[in-house]
């Protein structure tokens, strides 16, 4: 489902300016655990790695990650939903969310 | 000055800084793993506080700091208990602070007035130290669930993110959430977009992959705790 997402269709995120409320929420938390300042964020698009690219990220800071995004979003993530594509980019993360949010 | 107070037999240190007389206030910093992160603001906030003539106790907890006892005979209720202990022999207390988990123990000295910034379930907690372990399960090639973990933790206690927890600390934890009380002031970030009491300048230094400090951050939280305290 999400690899569909990821692949089949263009998100809204484009460009660094653009951006609807999940995707702020994402972009904050990351903020938020990284430690990156507002411009930071950004400039984060698609593409954007997370894992592996960003060293402050390890499996502490993930699991961080999904309970502030659990939390922000009132949405649950299962355990077998988190695996290593799901950090891979930005974008993935952000179509993860969406997906989350709408279900 | 280091201070200490007597609980279950041994000595527990607790932080005072702060006039003698006038409202005195109980600091009850996040817990677990998000202490140690916001160790320095807390810190910096109490030395900010007695600036501004307000006394404040932070005491160490069973289990955690510099105490003497192994976590593993911890729990939201003995902490609770080593509260009202440190009231007693450090207070009185007036008014009550906390920061995320601390907001889980706030109610153990009664209806007092307290200040809340994001308080948090212990569920959620307990959600974020699972992940960490199911994380280092995979990469040690071991498949295991949130639920098949809690189920055994109730029952045998469990190692999370370096933290022993007692079957008493996993069930009292997995249930607690921030109590209710008469006089309650929520703070709250001042991009958050909900509803708040108060808003304090800075970032949710918990969370962070890499322990940072916020001095600014400390002035806020001290300036808005001595408005709210003085009245």
């Amino acid at each position: 489902m999400r690899r569909q997402a990821s692949e089949g269709y263009v998100s809204e995120i484009q460009t660094s300016g653009a951006s609807d409320a999940i995707e702020t929420v994402v972009r904050h938390v990351l903020r938020d655990i990284l430690g990156l300042s507002e411009a930071q964020v950004a400039g984060f698009d698609r593409e954007t790695e997370l894992f592996g690219a960003l060293p402050e990220l390890d499996s502490m800071a993930v699991a961080g990650l999904l309970t502030e995004m659990e939390d922000r979003l009132g949405i649950l993530i299962e355990d077998d939903e988190v695996d290593g594509e799901l950090f891979e980019n930005f974008g993935n993360l952000v179509d993860f969310a969406r997906a989350k949010a709408a279900a | 000055m280091i201070r200490s107070y007597r609980f279950d037999g041994n000595d527990e240190l607790c932080l005072q800084h702060g006039p003698d007389t006038g409202v005195r206030l109980l600091i009850l910093p996040p817990l677990f793993d998000e202490a140690n992160r916001v160790r320095h603001l807390m810190v910096e906030t109490a030395r900010t506080l007695a600036g501004h003539g307000i006394a404040s106790l932070m005491p160490d907890l069973p289990g955690c700091n510099e105490s003497p006892v192994p976590l593993d005979n911890a729990s939201i209720s003995l902490w609770q208990a080593a509260l009202i202990a440190c009231a007693e022999q450090l207070g009185p207390i007036t008014h009550i602070a906390s920061i995320r988990g601390g907001a889980l123990l706030d109610g153990a000295l009664g209806d007092l007035p307290r200040w809340r910034l994001a308080p948090v379930k212990g569920g959620q907690l307990l959600r974020t130290m699972l992940r960490t372990k199911i994380a280092s399960d995979r990469e040690a090639g071991i498949t295991s669930s949130s639920d098949a973990l809690m189920e055994a933790a109730r029952t045998q206690g469990i190692e999370l993110a370096g933290n022993s927890l007692s079957p008493c600390m996993i069930r009292e934890l997995d249930a607690a959430s921030p109590g209710q009380g008469s006089a309650m002031r929520l703070a709250r970030f001042a991009d958050d977009p909900l509803e708040a009491e108060a808003r304090i300048a800075g970032a949710p230094l918990w969370l962070r992959a890499e322990p940072a400090h916020d001095p600014a951050m400390a002035a806020s939280i001290a300036t808005d705790l001595a408005g709210w305290m003085r009245g």
